[in-house]
């Protein structure tokens, strides 16, 4: 058994207190506080420390409310109210005293106020420039775009190919017609000649016939002729007019385009109209066409079944492939690829670091 | 994060980060350039980025950017230095709203920036801290000084008007 001096005394009376020591160390407790008179005090004190657990009623203890410090701190209380640091109890309490002071309410209110609320009208307007796109889907619209690129060039050059074999073109018209505006004027005015290539009156109009035949003298022929190809113009039909009042002397043709009117023409049958200027015509029109430039003759692959269409459309696209390219200022190259299952050859190039456009007025 | 996440913050986040950039620097276009560069940095850092952090890491950065800018520009000015009474033309101020928005400039920079976080955000004192680089105790501090200057010059307009 240890020995109670006054440096270990406050274990053995804690003991004591709880109950925790034997009849020994009891009576050898006895002897030690009789020896040792103030301390026996302080064991009346220790003894006298057993605390009971309050039940926190606090509307019905309103005493202790006076110890929380709101009349000194309330702003720091009015703060902690609208911030939610209170807690349950203090929150209560405060609540009671505010009621209590119908002044500091009013101050209260002043806090109150300063709680902000976000403005949702304010927005960012421009959400589509922060957000990404996905790099698979941007390797899948790369791969469109350039799929999309070569067939667009295809199409143009199938349109291209097919404005030459479309006689009802925009452009050529206006070449032949402005090549055609000839008049032709003969020294003798009976004998105009006229190729077969016109349809007359006579095949046309017999009934103005009598009328021309009357006064070939006074015959004037003014031709217009529709069509862009001149070099078939046995089958055409021109348009032309002839005015019996006057002596035939001048004829004019006026313009010569590959319309299917027939405008009937009155002449008489002794006059022939030669058309020195319509080989010309003929011979421009190639002229005109990209495929010139390529060395091809739109007649060699649009006539004879026997020359096949695909090296001529490769030819063009591989023109106009390395015309891009040149422009771009880059080396393009057209790959060919054959897939066995389809039986097809499929053409195309990279487009990579490649963009079109096209200025809008 | 993924690449859909991180679109989905654009729509969740943009607002309320433009918003309190701009309440905190008055300059819509910079307010956006700041955006702009927040989630710029999101997007350098998206694979390191939890998803449910990113509002976080979005308003943390948007701050630090912020504050990099303010101190650049040296636009400091501090509530006390203020005369309130120079403000306190009751003509000028209809309603609260307008009130508060003057009060809020006359705070300092950081405390506007912890009660912005707070009120429009809902953020606590530990998140706050950690968007703001500062302690837990003294977000709060800021934040109770801050309600009281913004009471104070409520009450001095109040009592004007």
């Amino acid at each position: 058994m240890t020995i109670i001096t006054r440096n270990n005394y406050e274990e053995f009376f804690l003991d004591y207190i709880e109950g925790e020591i034997d009849a020994k160390e009891e009576a050898a407790l006895r002897v030690f506080l009789i020896k040792n008179p103030d301390l026996k005090k302080e064991l009346d004190e220790m003894m006298g420390m057993n605390l009971v657990c309050e039940k926190s009623h606090v509307r019905n203890e309103s005493s202790s409310l006076k110890e929380i410090p709101f009349q000194v701190n309330f702003d720091d209380f009015c703060v902690a109210h609208i911030e939610g640091d209170l807690s349950s109890y203090e929150e209560t309490a405060f609540e009671d005293f505010i009621t209590s002071h119908p002044k500091k309410e009013k101050e209260l209110k002043l806090y109150r106020k300063t709680k902000l609320e976000a403005d949702t009208s304010i927005i960012f307007t421009n959400k589509k420039s922060l957000k990404r796109k996905n790099k698979t889907a941007l390797f899948r619209q790369f791969v469109f775009t350039s799929l999309a690129t070569a067939a667009s060039i295809a199409i143009l050059f199938s349109v291209w190919i097919t404005e030459i074999e479309n006689p009802s073109s925009n452009l050529e018209p206006e070449l032949v017609s402005h090549n055609t505006s000839i008049q032709i004027a003969t020294p003798d005015s009976t004998k105009v000649r006229i190729p077969k290539d016109i349809e007359t009156v006579e095949n046309i109009d017999k009934h103005k016939k009598p009328e021309k035949t009357k006064d070939p003298t006074k015959t004037k022929i003014k031709g217009k002729i529709l069509n862009k190809q001149i070099n078939k113009m046995d089958a055409l039909p021109i348009k032309a007019e002839v005015s019996p009042k006057e002596p035939i002397n001048k004829i004019e043709v006026k313009q010569l385009l590959a319309n299917s009117t027939i405008v009937p023409i009155e002449i008489s049958q002794q006059t022939l109209i030669e058309l020195p200027e319509t080989k010309q015509i003929i011979q421009k029109i190639p002229q005109s066409t990209g495929l010139a430039m390529l060395g091809i003759s739109w007649k060699e692959s649009k006539g004879e079944k026997d020359v096949k269409e695909t090296p001529t459309l490769l030819k063009i696209a591989s023109y106009g492939v390395s015309q891009i390219g040149k422009l771009a200022g880059k080396k393009i190259n057209l790959e060919k690829k054959y897939d066995p299952k389809t039986d097809k050859t499929r053409v195309a190039f990279n487009t990579y670091g490649i963009g079109f456009s096209a200025p809008v007025k | 994060m993924k690449l859909e996440e991180y679109n989905i913050s654009v729509d969740q986040h943009s607002d309320g980060v433009f918003r309190f950039i701009l309440k905190n620097i008055k300059d819509e276009d910079k307010a956006r350039d700041i955006v702009q560069d927040s989630f710029e940095k999101l997007w350098r850092n998206v694979d390191s980025v939890n998803f449910l952090k990113v509002k976080s890491y979005l308003y943390t950065t948007a701050y630090r950017t912020m504050i990099d800018l303010i101190r650049r520009e040296k636009r400091k000015e501090d509530f006390d230095q203020v005369d309130v009474s120079a403000y306190s033309h009751s003509q000028h101020y209809t309603d609260l709203k307008e009130i508060l928005d003057y009060a809020l400039e006359r705070l300092s920079d950081i405390q506007r920036s912890v009660v912005l976080l707070r009120d429009y955000e809902g953020y606590n004192y530990q998140e706050i801290a950690e968007i703001t680089d500062l302690s837990e105790s003294q977000v709060k501090v800021y934040i109770y000084r801050a309600r009281k200057k913004m009471k104070e010059y409520i009450g001095h307009l109040e009592s004007v008007i």
